[in-house]
């Protein structure tokens, strides 16, 4: 026996044991790369360093034995710091993805869309929902609404076009509801807890989606009549269909047992303190409705009216009578749906935006809007508007475009020597919005009349000593997609639910991955490889019906059409995602796997074997399929290239795997911390 | 040499005299000689690098040394010699300061000849030891003679010798190590190639001492000569009965093998070299096990860098005392160095240990070749430190050394004048671990490799004011926690600059000046209006990066320009400057 002390605690150790072993008979659990049970310690990996502070020295533990006498720190500051930066380095020459780019950088909420775009070509259509609702649960309406971030980054737009994703939640819901969906998981056993949520639009809902599931008590507080919030009564019914709205919020509501307070207009109706007082836990979702001022002169006329206003009413089929001549001022989705509308109803429609077209954030919807009808005019902004006779005079000036402001856009500039008039019967101002909370207890806003949220937690800031008020949504960021909204209900719910578990109120935590770079700076060789499949088209209804109705729009595809589509996903995410070492402690020890930009290694994969695969770029040399492989199999197959930054671990001689003797028994597969070898199937 | 009378004309055939053509001049001589009564002799490097080729003239009473000799002087020299007016090139002040232990035959006997070796009391010590001296008391020898590693470390030999002595076995092995991988360092290769029985000699006496019947020499595959030369001698040797069984009649069995290096500098290390015999790749292992537990196929090994084994029969000869008389306080004997850099004598020096640098580079070696003041020293190769001028009285000992931040290391000094930029030397070492860095540990293999990102960013001129932070952040956790030495004392040079021309490091990173002006990133050429649109510049510039009509002043478009700077020495009206 050896007296030692490990972490201030002296002990007698068995003879001949590592200070590895040594420790974990205490309980103490040091990270391992290369380290493999019953084969000689290697020492490449250098993670699991301790720190011998009676000899001064640094030693990996694995390979050290315990000696008497020794004390020994494993876990103190330096060698938290030095575990950090081996991380650091070792994702410096690490090409990978953990997490697909359009998962991880595209979709606001963090769909895992491989997953489901996977189990879609399967014919698993509930298990897709599923898995799109564990971050979001809204699939059907966000299948036809959402503008698609992830299209964006989608890897495939190196190869031809980005995969169909966006529809494919939407017929995936379909799908589900016709077998008898939607279906959610079971509710947790209640907690006794009770949280109010005031606003039901996408981020209240979702709130109330994921807070009920933990088997807390929801009540929401809505001022309107029905559920939905600017998804139903801000977005036009040809994008998204009442009937959608209706069988997928109510459904939430009504099976996972939340409580609505329906035409409740909270600080008016009831007390913003009586709330606060009766409930466990307060989430604020208000959305942002007020109309910015469009600042020019004669916009306050009856006849110029709030894009806002205006959706509404057609929303809850109020008629609004437009004129022939129709203006709308403004570039984002809202001026976009109001122009749309208005086509719908028969006027002459000009969207008139301040930036070009490059600029405009609604532009997706541009050559849909041209079919309809409507006509653009960029680069344009008003000046004042003036009356006379039943018409309206609209006074623009035409811009040029400066330097980029702080938003990255390019600013645009008065170009003089260029105004002119219009002549038109009715103008909707479309021009942003900003949140009502005049009725919030001053000390919670800011300056500007803002609320403060911390922005992990979600927790109001300033709310006296509160830790559990949250707001969220537009009523926080002012307008942004319905998606961020999804992903904010999601996050408040992970912090509520901290609240009501005791535990400290950290937030959700953001996905923690590894990523190849952005999408144009990739290299070609990622991509030789991937064939040419054309991206499917979903088939608009016919024009006529469009300009005469509020028709759902977007038709469908058939079934097989889907799936071929979900079958051109490129599987970027990395098949050790949920079981890679580098990825686990990366995490664990916060190592910032950009610190090192430098040259790193090529994208590097040999699939020449059918069953064992080579991730070449992914290896981090630890050694271990080298040392299993030799002394289990006596196989000799993989081995050391070149020395210094290039060394690399491969098939020796350079081979190709399938050029070996490899009979495919999957040790090294077992002993690779990350993604370097791995069995198919 | 057999015949007292006769003049013999001596041709130095190392390899640093062949590659400065001494083996043409060698068989010029031989044509020239023919019908004459002179002989024709050759032997291996006398350290002298900077005057080869080397030819001595052995008369009957001095020995004449020339310097720099090319095939057309020839003729003239054998019509000098014949009529006696052969006169002596030879600067001496080279080799008066100096003391010749283990280089004491270089470049006075022919190698390839056992009898020269023998004439020069070779294998007497061997022969001591086996007639009456026990393992043990040669290793209380060694001991007591202060003997400390030449391969880098600086480990004490007899007590080396003495682990693996009590380290029990039946089966043991000894191993020279003649891997010679630090660039610019070349005393092991010029002391097998010049008196390699010497090293043979040294390493059976390790061998009598530890109890080994078997023995390595482990040479660099890219020394052809040595790899030859030592082959020869172990042949030899063994036909004289000096190796082999029953050595000399007196009971030890004693066999050695060459083994050609791997071609990597980190085989030098001992547990990759190890490996490498073994047929693995060279990559080190954790010690412990030291060698001297468990090393070759599992068996206790000793091994020991060629200098260490080849001092061992003058110590054995002349006795321990003897050659603790030469020395430091805590390093004994004398230390072969390679002098090379902006020195004016180049070469090979062989002084007692503790001499000051400043003697060593003023005094031996004649200072520097530019006749520019020296600004830094760099010792112990790349894992060695920098030291400014102002520590040139440091004597050059293992403790003083480590102490200011430099190692003795395998006994590189490479002399800087004030032209050198320390930031682009630390880069150029660093380059080179990294180039040779195993790829077995994480630190080494990739924290080097960012360590230098960051050295080519700043001489570039891109250099970030965290850079120094992080350097020195990246270089205390390499130097902590890799595997193995080449690892752990990669950052020396970056560290060392660090510590005594930080100033410099700030001025590349925060001014963008590089006051050696050596770093191309950083330098701007300019045209001024002394420029008359002559036109040269243009049709010189490799880059095409000057424009301008003729007769206007001309215009260099930084982003195409090279650096190169031969606009500048083109220009004959010096209107192109640089900053
Ligand atoms: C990277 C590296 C390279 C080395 N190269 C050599 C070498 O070329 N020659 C040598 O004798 N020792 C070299 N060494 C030192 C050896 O590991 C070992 O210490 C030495 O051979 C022992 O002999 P000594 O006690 O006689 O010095 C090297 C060490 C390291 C870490
Ligand atoms: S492929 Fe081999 S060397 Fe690379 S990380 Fe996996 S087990 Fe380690
Ligand atoms: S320190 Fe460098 S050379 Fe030594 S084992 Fe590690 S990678 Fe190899
Ligand atoms: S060095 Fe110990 S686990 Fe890798």
């Amino acid at each position: 026996m050896s007296k030692a002390t490990i972490n201030g605690i002296t002990n007698d150790f068995v003879d001949g044991i590592s200070i590895l072993e040594a420790a974990k008979s205490l309980g103490i659990e040091i990270p391992t790369l290369c380290h493999i049970e019953n084969l000689e310690a290697f020492g490449s990996c250098g993670i699991c360093v301790v720190e011998i502070k009676n000899q001064n020295k640094v030693v990996p533990a694995c390979a050290t034995k315990l000696l008497e006498g020794m004390d020994i720190e494993t876990h103190n500051d330096s060698i938290l710091s030095t575990r950090k930066m081996l991380l650091e380095l070792l994702f410096s020459d690490h090409l990978g993805d953990c997490v697909p780019p359009c998962s991880l950088k595209g979709c606001p909420a963090n769909i895992n869309i491989q997953g489901f775009l996977d189990l879609e070509s399967k014919g698993k259509y509930n298990e897709a929902a599923a898995l799109i609702r564990e971050k979001a649960p809204l699939p059907n309406i966000l299948g036809r609404i959402c503008p698609k971030p992830c299209e964006k980054v989608c890897l495939r737009n190196r190869v031809d076009e980005p995969v169909m994703i966006g529809v494919q939640k939407r017929y995936i819901a379909e799908k589900e509801w016709s077998s008898g969906g939607p279906f959610f998981p079971h509710r947790a056993k209640s907690s006794h807890k009770r949280v109010a949520i005031i606003g039901a639009g996408p981020a209240g809902i979702t709130a109330a989606y994921y807070l009920s599931l933990n088997g807390h008590s929801v009540v929401i507080y809505e001022k309107q009549a029905k559920l939905g919030g600017m998804m139903r009564f801000g977005i036009p019914k040809y994008r998204l269909p009442e009937d959608v709205i209706d069988t997928e919020l109510n459904a939430i509501v009504d099976k996972l047992n939340i409580d609505v307070s329906y035409n409740v207009e909270v600080g008016k109706d009831i007390d913003v303190e009586e709330i606060i007082s009766k409930f466990d836990a307060v989430v604020f979702s208000h959305g942002s409705q007020l109309s910015n001022k469009m600042n020019v002169d004669g916009e306050h006329h009856e006849k110029v009216i709030k894009a806002v206003d205006f959706l509404y009413k057609l929303a809850i089929n109020i008629d609004v009578n437009l004129g022939k001549d129709v203006v709308i001022i403004g570039g984002g989705h809202t001026a976009m749906d109001a122009a749309r509308s208005a086509a719908r109803l028969g006027s002459n429609v000009t969207l008139m935006y301040r930036r070009s077209e490059k600029e405009m954030p609604a532009k997706d919807e541009i050559k849909e809007a041209k079919d309809e009808g409507v006509v653009f005019e960029f680069l344009v902004a008003p000046e004042r508007i003036k009356r006379k006779g039943g018409k309206l005079y609209l006074h623009c000036i035409r811009m040029i475009l400066g330097e980029p402001d702080e938003s990255g856009r390019r600013k645009p500039i008065p170009n003089s020597n260029s105004r002119f008039v219009l002549e038109v019967d009715n103008i909707i101002s479309a021009v942003g919005q900003f949140t009502d909370n005049s009725w919030l207890p001053s000390s919670w806003l800011s300056e500007k009349g803002h609320l403060q949220v911390n922005p992990s937690t979600y927790q109001i800031q300033n709310s006296s000593g509160h830790n559990n008020i949250f707001a969220m949504g537009d009523a926080v960021t002012g307008p942004d997609l319905v998606v961020t909204a999804v992903a904010a209900g999601r996050k408040v719910a992970a912090s509520v639910n901290q609240l009501f578990l005791g535990s400290a109120v950290t937030g959700e935590e953001p996905v923690y991955a590894s990523t190849c770079g952005e999408l144009n700076d990739l290299p070609q060789e990622m991509f030789s490889k991937a064939k040419k499949i054309a991206r499917a088209n979903i088939p608009l209804i016919d024009k006529d019906i469009r300009l005469t109705s509020f028709n759902q729009i977007e038709e469908s595809l058939n079934e097989e059409e889907f799936r071929e589509e979900s079958l051109r996903c490129l599987k970027c995410g990395c098949v050790a995602q949920n079981d890679c070492k580098l990825r686990e402690y990366g995490y664990n020890y916060k190592a910032d796997t950009k610190k090192f930009a430098g040259e790193k290694r090529k994208y590097e994969k040999d699939f020449s074997h059918l069953d064992i695969k080579l991730e070449i770029d992914k290896c981090i040399s630890c050694g271990s399929c080298v040392r299993v492989c030799e002394s289990i199999k006596k196989y000799y197959i993989f081995g050391y290239i070149n020395r210094g930054f290039t060394s690399k671990i491969k098939p020796e001689f350079n081979r190709r795997l399938i050029d070996t003797k490899c009979d495919a028994c999957g040790k090294c597969c077992e002993v690779c911390p990350t993604a370097g070898v791995w069995k198919h199937g | 040499m057999d015949n007292k009378d006769k003049t013999i004309i001596r041709v130095g055939l190392g390899t640093c005299g062949i590659s400065a053509g001494a083996n043409d001049v060698y068989d010029a001589f031989k044509e020239a000689i023919a019908g004459t009564n002179l002989t024709l002799e050759y032997t291996s490097c006398n350290g002298m690098c900077f005057r080869e080729p080397i030819v001595d003239i052995i008369l009957k009473d001095r020995i004449i040394s020339l310097s720099n000799v090319s095939c057309g002087e020839v003729p003239r020299l054998i019509n000098e010699i014949l009529n006696n007016k052969i006169i002596d090139s030879e600067d001496n002040d080279f080799l008066v300061m100096q003391n010749r232990i283990v280089l004491e035959n270089c470049g006075h006997i022919n190698p390839d000849k056992i009898d020269d070796y023998l004439a020069k009391e070779g294998y007497q010590a061997l022969k001591k030891i086996l007639l009456d001296i026990l393992p043990e008391q040669v290793i209380s020898e060694v001991k007591s003679s202060g003997l400390r590693g030449r391969g880098g470390a600086g480990f004490p030999t007899g007590l080396k010798w003495e682990l693996a002595r009590n380290s029990k076995s039946n089966e043991k092995y000894v191993i020279c190590n003649a891997d010679e991988g630090d660039p610019g360092a070349f005393m092991d290769r010029a002391v097998i190639e010049g008196d390699p029985h010497r090293v043979l000699e040294g390493l059976a006496i390790s061998g009598y001492a530890i109890g080994a019947k078997y023995g390595y020499v482990y040479v660099r595959a890219e020394y052809p000569l040595a790899v030859k030369r030592i082959k020869q001698a172990i042949e030899d040797a063994q036909n004289r009965n000096l190796l082999g069984n029953n050595i000399l009649g007196l009971g030890f069995n004693f066999f050695i093998k060459v083994k050609e290096g791997a071609g990597a500098f980190v085989c030098g290390e001992e547990t990759a070299l190890i490996a490498s015999i073994e047929g693995k790749r060279g990559m080190p292992t954790l010690k412990p096990p030291y060698p001297a537990e468990s090393g070759l196929w599992g068996y206790p090994t000793n091994i020991n860098n060629v200098e260490t084994l080849a001092a061992i029969p003058w110590i054995i000869r002349h006795g321990a005392d003897k050659y603790a008389n030469f020395g430091a306080e805590k390093s004994k004997g004398t230390k072969v160095f390679s002098l090379a850099g902006q020195i004016s004598k180049g070469g090979l020096v062989e002084v007692e240990i503790g001499m000051s640098l400043r003697k060593i580079i003023y005094e031996i070696g004649a200072g520097t070749s530019s006749g520019k003041p020296v600004k830094a020293v760099q010792l112990g190769g790349p894992s060695g430190g920098c030291l400014p001028e102002s520590m040139l009285d440091t004597p050059v000992d293992y403790e003083s050394l480590l102490a200011k931040g430099a190692i003795m290391g395998s006994g590189g000094i490479v002399v800087m004048d004030v032209d050198t930029c320390m930031v682009d030397i630390a880069r150029y070492f660093l380059a080179f671990t990294q180039k040779e860095s195993c790829g077995k540990c994480t630190f080494c293999r990739l924290g080097t490799k960012r360590m230098l990102e960051i050295l080519e960013r700043i001489t570039l001129g891109e250099g970030r004011e965290s850079d120094v932070e992080s350097l020195i952040d990246l270089a205390s956790k390499i130097g902590a926690s890799s595997l193995c030495q080449l690892g752990k004392t990669a950052p020396n040079p970056v560290l060392s600059t660090l510590k005594y021309f930080k100033d410099e490091y700030i001025e590349h990173i925060v001014n963008k000046k590089c006051r050696a002006r050596s770093c191309k990133g950083l330098i701007n050429y300019k045209i001024t209006n002394k420029c008359i649109g002559c036109h040269l510049c243009t049709k010189a510039c490799p880059a095409k990066a000057i424009n301008g009509e003729i007769k206007e002043k001309h215009q260099i478009i930084p982003d195409l320009c090279i650096k190169c700077g031969i606009c500048e020495s083109v220009c004959k009206f010096e209107a192109i400057y640089h900053e």
